[in-house]
């Protein structure tokens, strides 16, 4: 567990890091940087679309598979780091 | 068309770029290195992807949108502009 949480403060202490989250293979948060309520709304949403984006890489390549997710949109980056067990959601303001 | 082509032509120059499609506002491949087949399965398979970004990041926060997707495989990388048009293009990781 000190493992765990040696690395979201690395993650953390990068310039513009905004939030960490820790979803299980269910969906559900199991560790956040965030409030409650931001993290259930990122959970669930970001678990969807991993779901959706894994299945398209899979549909189009039964052999591929999904690595790492990134969004980017105008006022921040949502970057998904999808494991066998759980998902790392890190929310930054990409630097200039 | 032509600015869709230059940009086509500028990204393919870029190393390990294997496919460039270019979908229209209406979900509609209109520029593509890849075959018929392959273009449709891929247009067909990231709008419905792309759509879903969009009402998750509008859900999160309804002034914010999706600018770029950047999927990693164990294979390849995909990334997905947005915008009027659309541009999807595969990258085999070197």
């Amino acid at each position: 567990m000190a493992e765990v949480e040696e690395t979201i403060k690395r993650i953390q202490s990068q310039k513009g890091v905004q939030g960490i989250i820790i979803v299980n293979a269910e969906g559900i948060p199991i560790k956040s940087t965030l409030d409650n309520s931001s993290t259930v709304q990122y959970a669930g949403n970001v678990h969807q679309l991993l779901l959706k984006a894994r299945g398209m890489v899979r549909d189009i390549d039964p052999q591929n598979d999904l690595t790492f997710l990134r969004v980017r949109s105008k006022k921040n980056e949502i970057m998904i780091a999808p494991d066998k067990d759980y998902f790392l959601i890190v929310i930054q303001n990409p630097t200039e | 068309m032509n600015e869709a082509e230059k940009t086509i032509k500028r990204i393919q120059a870029q190393k390990g770029v294997e496919g460039v499609i270019v979908v229209n506002a209406e979900g509609i491949p209109i520029e593509s290195n890849l075959d018929h087949q392959r273009t449709l399965h891929y247009t067909y398979n990231f709008q419905q992807l792309l759509a879903r970004t969009q009402r998750v990041m509008k859900d999160l926060d309804p002034q914010n949108e999706a600018s770029l997707l950047d999927i990693q495989t164990e294979k390849n990388n995909i990334l997905i502009s947005t915008g009027k048009e659309k541009y999807i293009y595969t990258r085999t990781i070197l």
